[in-house]
């Protein structure tokens, strides 16, 4: 096999499907789709390294499931090319669903492999801020997760904070590592100072994300925010029980470190200056506007402007900056149904409120709050008044007394107003002496410039293109301000990487950093995801949920409520994840490939070849002995096929060559069963013909290596090959036993682990009828590939009645096919074993090379002719023609004379008979017909 | 006892070489056999069958390789859809079905064959002599006349439709468009004739009433079909374009057309016109009459089975649509019920009445708009097919092997009955082959510019059906 590899007249390729042939002999064009291996086989050195590390674990085909491999792999020890492949079946749909490009199937692998400072870096990649996103996001990829399908998603945002919390505690540690959070992304390699700057105006998740990427690409960036802190709607909107300032303090931190520039505490109101002259350390060659969405809103009723009215922003930016508010007393209405209404209500809870209310136009399953927190909310006391409408502020002596509420019937907000019905008599006072509005939150364009010059978009937000570029050249927008509302962390993340690119290529032209590549989603079906965990690819355990601290410990402080998963529940969960993608690129590999072999980018080739002849060696398929109950395999584990024994016996393979019982112990008595499959009616009629060969092979293994007794349950002994009769004897010799007989039932022990015995009728003479052994062996018999009717269509190849591919004639010309041209070998034809394979391979090379040496081909002359002035162009013979041998050329048919095979069925649908077949005419046929009849 | 004479067409792979391996095995099988060797069972055409039982074979039997086996891939295929054809078409017309049989035996099926051979030779044997060959002496020259009630009226033109057909042609050849209007003019004796424009100024001679039976898109094979074989291969020069009148089984015949490649869809300008029905012209009675409400006179027979008022292919569509009912007045089975308790001795002799009629004027062909064989299979003087003789043998030839051919392609525009001076019910054997095509395949012609079912492969269900069938 090596030597074919290195030959340098033969090119293989692996990995490869063949989608369509055309041509005919001597000019075949082959169409080639050469899958991508993601390793570049000319670099790798089969060292397998990266194997080592990829973190993904599967089913090992090639051990027929009895070992696990890893997503890249090398198909066997001995495989040529030695290349390693890495598997893809698609992107996960966990990682397709988040706007970061989270490889959450990646990190989730490298947390089952206890390696979470790999799984950090992995989170790094395209999130800066893990530790805001274990705790706060709407998690769309738990809800695109597949285990969804099975059970419940996986705790995929537990698993996050679990990584960010582990990463935090051991953040001396931390920079002693090597940090693999650039590896594989277009900032792996250092690029030099572009001399260009970007200003930045807003230190939020968005801008602090596009300030990372560009900086890490040469340019230089200066970040402007109005507020005292950098962070954003993260450090200032987000109350401390749900997220730990100086957690997300650190990560802030790490951002800075990066080099940015950050300008605190400064309004930016002069964007064209920016770019034009020099104000704020200026002129910069690009902005991006990144300033969120601060300004929260409040309805304009009767009293609304009365000084206790309060916004939902405003209490947490004032908790979040430190202020020691205290609302002890107060009997506040929250007016809001989202996340702000439902943070803000159990901020003010915490900060002493008496009494505290929710009041939101939606009903209670239409809020749009997560329905967990408002679950939490309740238990800890938030009172919900769902589904009514704010008419008015009621204020006693200059005090605010309540909200004055009608109950409502909600239909949904129509064009960004809401539509209602109220219902009349139900107006009532709800009790407050303070009023917190919290329904909804938008930008504040005070600062942008009063000329029009950057357009904002209806209803809200900024108007971009397809780059995210406003109206004004070189000024571009992301985050909360672009969409107008406030949205989540990742979707400003997400709308930072874009905008970086956009603004790298707009900087740098055609160099700048591309799009990155979309794999198509990977769906798993029902029965996909039963067949993983048959595998044993998945456990079935159930989600692990998150646990908060009691209720009693939440009060009057801002303990943190949810706690992170201990180690153990990280650990389980993680053996949750069904691997979708198979690889998940998480790029571990790409970091330990010495060779720099591996290409996570690389895409699907194709190829035209053009050849003169074909020989097909598409081999054969086990035949599955699950289809025969009696035979009980896959419900005894210790009934196993001859394949399964020959890994076990391989000294590479999964057993290291051990032969062993599903107990971990060697047999000491094995029965091989011959014929499965194979010359029985019900399935398939014809003898496999290697089988007896290797069952002797299998009995001597068995003998002499496991010493164990073996018996032979044999239908006819079929040993017909130069010295295989010896080979038979010698085996009989050393003591084998051989029972004639057809098995009709297996029986074991105890229902699955123990004994077996084995039953079978037709036995000779004073033969015993059953043996009760460890170990059952099936010699399983040889079926046609799954695709050879797909294959044979497409290189035109015929197949006998057992759906083998079939020769031109069993005697004459065994090698050829139909198809003139196209030559077979090997088990695709009929079973055979590996001489006959070999000799059979050899005789067609030997027709292959006979047609290339003479360089001419000699045709069949019973072929068809058109009469071209009776023919009427209708195109029936074209249609009609197995071969696509004819076509209508100026109206009339013509015959490809290669192409033509001579069946006359064009001269049979011809309704004018322009068509006819030489030496097998209309007249030469009806001649016959009439001597016949005379 | 009656020997009968039967011809078996054995495919060379298989069936020819099952036969050797029953013999090879010493089997017995009939001398009644004679066996002939084609390449494969695709290479037996139903004119050959046709041909066989018109020289006096009792029995035909075609044997070819089992489906999917097929040295040619799929030649069989198409014998599994032509050879049950022909035979319905046959037996339609008074062979006794069980004369023809079409099976499968491979190569080392040589015990199959044998018993195939057998069995069949028994069936024959028992069905007695063929008399397929009519032995008639008195000719028929009579025409059976019917007599129906039937109220004479003047045509009226109708103005509306006529009107838009008018505007429409003169706009088309004012722009140059196209270069001919083929449309319907009023000739003598008060009956419509078709007419050709080729300046706006002529528009004025067409017109459109409830007479205008004839099948224009006939003309467009003369018009538009690109014969390029007789010219020098010239792709740029410009592609002859026509404007037609059509009524919706003519569009039928349009998409037929289509389908073989006659010309480009981009050739042809159609003018189609809601139809509600057409009239009988004087000189013809129908075979079954209804009184047209509006106008007092006789529907034709086909408008009573179609089922369409609303041309399938148009450019422009002139007149009201009239109100669409979802079934044919009269079904392709209710118009054929009567022949379902016919014996085939019965059969027989309705058709010898009629065929002998025939003087083989060929006007049924020429009307035909799908009859377009530069020369036609049965007028040849080389009597390979058919003699040119009229006696009801050669007669039924040549009218169950266009038949044939018309299968599949048919639209039931019935101009071949309407111009037949003989009167002869050349529809029945059409519309015999449209509801087994419909049956078999679900398919009705002109319904899509697809081809007849008869040259594609058979789908993995019909396999199945066929397999079980053996």
């Amino acid at each position: 096999m090596v030597s074919v590899g290195r030959h340098e007249n033969i090119k293989l390729l692996t990995y490869s499907e063949v989608e369509s042939v055309s041509g005919y002999v001597g000019n075949f064009n082959v169409h080639v789709h050469r899958k991508p291996r993601y390793i570049d086989e000319s670099q790798c050195t089969g060292c397998g390294k990266c194997a080592e590390v990829c973190p993904i674990e599967i089913s090992n085909s090639f051990d027929l499931g009895l070992s696990m491999r890893k997503a890249s792999y090398r198909h066997s020890a001995q495989a040529v090319p030695g290349a390693y492949t890495i598997e893809k079946a698609g992107v996960a749909p966990c990682r397709s669903a988040c706007p970061t490009d989270q490889r959450a199937q990646g990190y989730i692998a490298l947390i089952r492999q206890k390696r979470y400072a790999d799984a950090y870096w992995a989170i790094r990649r395209e999130h800066p801020f893990p530790s805001v996103c274990g705790r706060v996001c709407n998690h769309r990829c738990e809800d695109a997760c597949s285990r969804g399908k099975y059970d419940e998603p996986v705790n995929i945002m537990g698993l996050k904070r679990f990584v960010a919390d582990w990463a935090y505690a051991h953040r001396d540690e931390l920079p002693n590592m090597r940090d693999k959070s650039l590896v594989g992304t277009p900032f792996q390699h250092h690029h030099p100072p572009t001399g260009k700057k970007v200003a930045i105006i807003g230190a939020g998740p968005a801008g602090l994300t596009a300030a990372l990427d560009l900086i890490r690409l040469g340019h230089a960036v200066t970040v402007f925010d109005s507020l005292p802190v950098a962070g954003g709607m993260m450090r200032v909107g987000i109350p401390p029980h749900r997220l730990p300032i100086d957690m997300l303090d650190w990560e802030i931190q790490q951002v800075i470190d990066e080099g940015v520039d950050i300008h605190l505490n400064t309004w930016v109101d002069d964007i064209p200056g920016l770019l034009e002259n020099g104000s704020l350390g200026g002129p910069y060659q690009a902005v991006l506007i990144a300033t969120g969405a601060h300004k929260a809103k409040k309805l304009s009723i009767r009293n609304s402007n009365h000084p206790d009215n309060w916004l939902s922003l405003d209490v947490l930016r004032r908790v979040d900056l430190g202020e020691k508010l205290d609302l002890s007393g107060k009997k506040i209405v929250v007016l809001g149904g989202g996340n702000v209404a439902l943070d803000t209500s159990r901020t003010v809870l915490r900060l002493g409120a008496d009494e505290v209310r929710m009041a939101c136009l939606e009903s209670r399953g239409e809020m749009p709050g997560f329905d967990w927190e408002i679950g939490v909310a309740e238990e800890e006391g938030v009172k919900m008044c769902p589904g009514r409408v704010f008419k008015e502020i009621v204020v006693k002596d200059e005090k605010i007394t309540g909200v004055r509420c009608m109950e409502i019937v909600f239909h949904g907000f129509k064009r960004g107003r809401p539509d209602f019905d109220e219902v009349p008599g139900t107006e009532h006072i709800l009790p407050a002496d303070l009023v917190i509005w919290a329904i909804g939150q938008g930008p504040d364009f005070s600062f942008l410039p009063s000329d029009g010059s950057i357009n904002t978009r209806y209803p809200v937000g900024i108007q971009t293109d397809e780059d995210m570029m406003t109206t004004l050249p070189g000024v571009f927008c992301a985050g909360d301000v672009h969409r107008g509302m406030t949205f989540f962390v990742v979707d400003a993340i997400g709308e930072g990487h874009q905008a970086a690119r956009s603004m790298d290529r707009y900087l740098r032209g055609e160099n700048g950093l591309k799009e990155p590549r979309k794999l198509p989603v990977v769906e798993l079906g029902q029965k996909d995801i039963e067949e993983k965990f048959a595998r044993g690819e998945a456990d079935r355990r159930p989600r692990i949920p998150v646990s908060s601290i009691p209720i009693g410990e939440r009060w009057e402080n801002f303990r943190e409520v949810d706690l992170t998963m201990t180690e153990a529940e990280a650990l389980a969960e993680s053996e949750r994840c069904l691997r979708c993608g198979i690889c998940s690129e998480c790029l571990e590999c790409v970091a330990a490939c010495e060779r720099g072999a591996i290409n996570h980018e690389m895409q699907d080739e194709y190829l035209d070849l053009k050849v003169g002849t074909i020989i097909l060696a598409t081999g054969f398929k086990d035949f599955d002995p699950a289809k025969i109950p009696e035979l009980s395999y896959g419900k005894f584990p210790n009934v196993i096929t001859s394949m399964e024994f020959e890994r076990m016996i391989n000294s590479s393979g999964p057993t290291g060559g051990k032969v062993l019982l599903h107990n971990g112990r060697p047999p000491r008595s094995v029965a091989i069963l011959h014929c499965i499959g194979s010359r029985d009616e019900n399935y398939h009629s014809y003898c496999s013909r290697a089988c007896c060969m290797y069952s002797l092979k299998i009995a001597q293994l068995v003998h002499d290596y496991v010493e164990a007794d073996v018996y032979e349950i044999y239908r006819d002994m079929r040993t017909f090959g130069k010295d295989y009769e010896e080979f038979y004897n010698r085996t009989r010799k050393k003591g084998v036993h051989f029972y004639h007989g057809r098995v009709n039932q297996i029986d074991s022990e105890d229902g699955r682990y123990g004994g077996l015995t084995v039953r079978w009728n037709e036995s000779f003479y004073n033969q015993p009828d059953h043996v009760t052994v460890d170990m059952v062996i099936l010699s399983t018999g040889f079926e046609p590939q799954e695709d050879t009717a797909q294959v044979a269509s497409i290189f035109g190849v015929s197949r006998s009645h057992d759906g083998f591919f079939l020769e031109r004639h069993p005697k004459l010309a065994p090698v050829e096919t139909a198809s003139e041209g196209i030559y077979l070998a090997g088990a695709c034809q009929s079973p055979k074993d590996i001489p006959d394979s070999v000799a059979q391979a050899g005789a067609a090379a030997a027709a292959a090379l006979s047609l290339i040496d003479q360089g001419i081909i000699a045709l069949d002359p019973s072929i068809a002719e058109v009469n071209q002035a009776r023919c009427a162009g209708c195109g029936q013979c074209v249609a009609s023609c197995p071969y696509q041998a004819i076509e209508l050329h100026n109206g009339a048919a013509q015959v490809n004379e290669y192409l033509c095979k001579g069946c006359g069925t064009c001269a049979a649908s011809c309704p004018n008979k322009a068509m006819s077949l030489i030496h097998y005419n209309d007249r030469q046929i009806l001649a016959e017909m009439i001597g016949a009849l005379a | 006892m009656f020997e009968p004479k039967i011809i078996a067409y054995l495919c060379t792979w298989c069936s020819y070489t099952g036969a050797d391996t029953a013999g090879i095995s010493r089997l017995k099988s009939p001398a009644n056999i004679r066996a002939i060797r084609v390449p494969c069972s695709g290479r037996v055409s139903p004119e050959i069958i046709l041909r066989t039982f018109d020289q006096g074979a009792d029995g035909v039997l075609v044997l070819g390789c089992h489906i999917g086996e097929c040295h040619y891939d799929s030649g069989n295929h198409r014998t599994a859809k032509r050879l049950p054809a022909i035979r319905t078409l046959m037996s339609f017309a008074g062979l006794e079905p069980e004369r023809l049989r079409l099976d499968w035996v491979s190569a080392s099926e040589g015990e199959r064959f044998a018993r195939i051979v057998n069995e069949f030779t028994d069936t024959v044997r028992s069905l007695g002599p063929v008399r397929w060959r009519i032995e008639s002496t008195e000719k028929i020259n009579k025409r059976e006349s019917v007599s129906s009630p039937r109220v004479q009226k003047q045509p009226q033109i109708f103005l509306p439709e006529t009107q838009a057909i008018r505007e429409k042609a003169r706009e088309l050849l004012t722009n140059q468009e196209v270069e001919c209007v083929i449309g319907y003019e009023m000739g003598t004796h008060n009956r419509t004739r078709p007419a050709f424009v080729y300046s706006p100024d002529e528009a004025d001679r067409l017109v459109w009433n409830q007479e205008c039976t004839h099948n224009l898109t006939r003309y467009l094979n003369d018009k538009l079909k690109v014969k390029q074989k007789a010219q020098s291969g010239n792709s740029q020069e410009k592609k002859p374009k026509a404007a037609v009148v059509a009524k919706p089984c003519d569009s039928r015949t349009i998409n037929v057309m289509l389908a073989e490649n006659r010309f480009e869809r981009d050739q042809v300008y159609v003018i189609g016109v809601e139809c509600g029905g057409i009239l009988e012209t004087a000189h013809r009675q129908s075979l079954s009459a209804k009184v047209s409400e509006d106008s007092g006179g006789v529907y034709q027979s086909k408008c009573l089975r179609c089922a369409e008022h609303t041309p399938l292919i148009a450019d422009v569509l002139i007149g009201q649509a009239t109100p669409a009912e979802s079934t044919p007045s009269i079904s392709q089975e209710e118009w054929l019920a009567d022949w379902d308790g016919m014996s085939p001795a019965e059969r027989i002799s309705f058709w010898n009445a009629q065929f002998d009629r025939c003087i083989r004027c060929y006007a049924c062909r020429q009307a035909c708009p799908i009859c377009d064989c530069p020369s036609c299979l049965y007028e040849r003087d080389d009597s390979l097919w058919v003699g040119m003789g009229t006696g009801p043998n050669q007669n039924r030839t040549f009218h169950l092997g266009r038949a044939y051919h018309l299968a599949g392609r048919c639209v039931d525009c019935n101009e071949c009955e309407q111009v037949c001076p003989m009167e002869i019910p050349i529809s029945l054997l059409n519309l015999a082959m449209a509801k087994e095509l419909d049956h078999v395949y679900g398919f009705r012609a002109g319904r899509a510019a697809e081809p007849p079912p008869f040259v594609t492969i058979l789908t993995e269900d019909f396999i199945a059906r066929v397999v079980e069938e053996g």
